[in-house]
């Protein structure tokens, strides 16, 4: 035996637990993992289902530990679809006034995570397209809006605005006024001015994109 | 205290009771039923069915069947417009099963060109069946589209739309008993204009869509 394995095998009976590698190769292990991951997600759910109910009564403090569990969870899931920036920030504002609106809706009966996704994907794509004027988002991303004033630098920051899955999944034509338009919060005209294309094309492809979006949400499995 | 704490705190604070939801399916039957008793009552306030109508139920089986999936496909789309209201109610099998059954029941007339369920006939003609069927729908809308605003479509012109199909069809239907029997004149004097109330229920959802962002804006 080696040093080196000696050691590792002396660690693994010193603390009698396998070495990791076994771990994963233990054929358990994964079916372990996915029925951890389902028992979290039933959990979750029967708790944010009392949590609403009791709600639905009056109660503020189950209502104030509902709405602080969903933020991170919808943060999370818009962040892995959209990418990290401005809009989720709004988008999650918005979702939260959605579900306090929508809270009479909300059935027991009914499976929570379905009722409350369909609100975030709404307000997901409601949102974007409220992202209307320049002028709202300039003042919290100037410094988005200095790099790709540079155009060397302009992929680069468009890079990073891009990273969410169902943006990566659009087309680069789409993806491009879309970005610009509603997320980085350029106006028609000054988009136009940098793809180098009309007015009027900017407004469909800005349409077609959204309208695409909405299509691959709907679709969306979580 | 970030943005996201201070927009809790003052959602959650003093925090109003709401209502249990109600029962979707109950609340879209008896909207369904309702209107449907009001139009029989108002056609028949406002002239005499087609003299044996009731009788040809019974003795022609094509013309019931036309009739049962009539029902079937209204108060399918009844649910349907309900069931859209609520987020996540209404699932994508509901609507294409929907939609099957509205164009299984309007293939009947085209089929009725070549081959209709009763003989082709004048018999029983109301000068204004196209004006009655429109405003005979227009309460119904109304009234359906009050309750689903109660409740949260998440696309109100879609949810609009399907209140204003079920409107629509209602009195287009009854006037298969009301009216005279002529597949042509069904489908250009009943059910065009109960048609038509898929725009209007369109135009007063976007309506009322386009109010509701501009109070949520203020």
């Amino acid at each position: 035996m080696t040093g080196k394995a000696s050691l590792l095998g002396s660690f693994s009976s010193a603390t009698n637990r396998p070495a990791p590698a076994a771990i994963l190769n233990e054929p358990n292990f994964m079916a372990t993992v996915t029925e951890g991951i389902a028992q979290k997600h039933e959990s979750d759910e029967q708790c944010w289902s009392r949590l609403m109910v009791n709600a639905q009564a009056g109660n503020e403090s189950d209502y104030r530990q509902l709405l602080t569990e969903l933020t991170d969870v919808i943060y999370s899931f818009l962040r892995s679809r959209f990418g990290n920036h401005h809009f989720i920030e709004d988008c999650v504002q918005e979702t939260l006034i959605a579900i306090h609106q929508a809270r009479h809706t909300y059935d027991r009966h009914r499976p929570f995570r379905p009722w409350l996704f369909a609100i975030v994907r709404h307000k997901a794509i409601d949102t974007l397209r409220m992202q209307r004027t320049r002028q709202k988002v300039t003042r919290q991303y100037q410094g988005e809006q200095e790099i790709l004033s540079r155009t060397s630098q302009k992929s680069e920051a468009e890079g990073e605005v891009i990273k969410g899955r169902l943006l990566e999944l659009l087309s680069a034509q789409h993806r491009e006024v879309l970005v610009l338009t509603k997320i980085i919060g350029f106006s028609i005209a000054e988009t136009a001015e940098k793809l180098n294309i009309s007015e009027s094309l900017v407004k469909v492809r800005t349409h077609r994109a959204i309208r695409k979006l909405k299509q691959m949400m709907e679709a969306d499995t979580l | 205290m970030n943005k996201h704490d201070t927009l809790i705190s003052n959602l959650s604070h003093n925090l109003a009771p709401v209502a249990p939801p109600p029962n979707i399916n109950r609340l879209a039957l008896t909207w369904f039923l309702l209107s449907a008793i009001y139009v029989v009552a108002v056609t028949n306030l406002f002239g005499p069915i087609r003299p044996g109508a009731v009788s040809q139920l019974g003795t022609e089986p094509r013309f019931l069947l036309e009739s049962i999936l009539g029902v079937a496909a209204i108060l399918w789309t009844s649910l349907l417009a309900f069931r859209s209201a609520v987020p996540a109610a209404l699932s994508k099998q509901f609507v294409v099963a929907g939609m099957v059954l509205m164009a299984l029941w309007l293939a009947q007339y085209v089929i009725g060109f070549v081959s209709p369920a009763l003989e082709p006939s004048r018999l029983g003609k109301r000068d204004y069946c196209y004006l009655e069927t429109l405003v005979y729908a227009l309460p119904v809308i109304l009234i359906g589209l009050l309750l689903v605003r109660r409740l949260y479509p998440i696309n109100p012109v879609r949810t609009g739309m399907s209140i204003g199909l079920v409107a629509g069809m209602l009195p287009a239907l009854y006037m298969q008993l009301a009216c005279m029997y002529e597949p042509a004149h069904i489908l250009a004097f009943h059910i065009l204009p109960g048609l038509l109330m898929v725009a209007v229920g369109a135009g007063i959802a976007a309506k009322w869509k386009m109010r509701r962002s501009d109070s949520d804006q203020q």
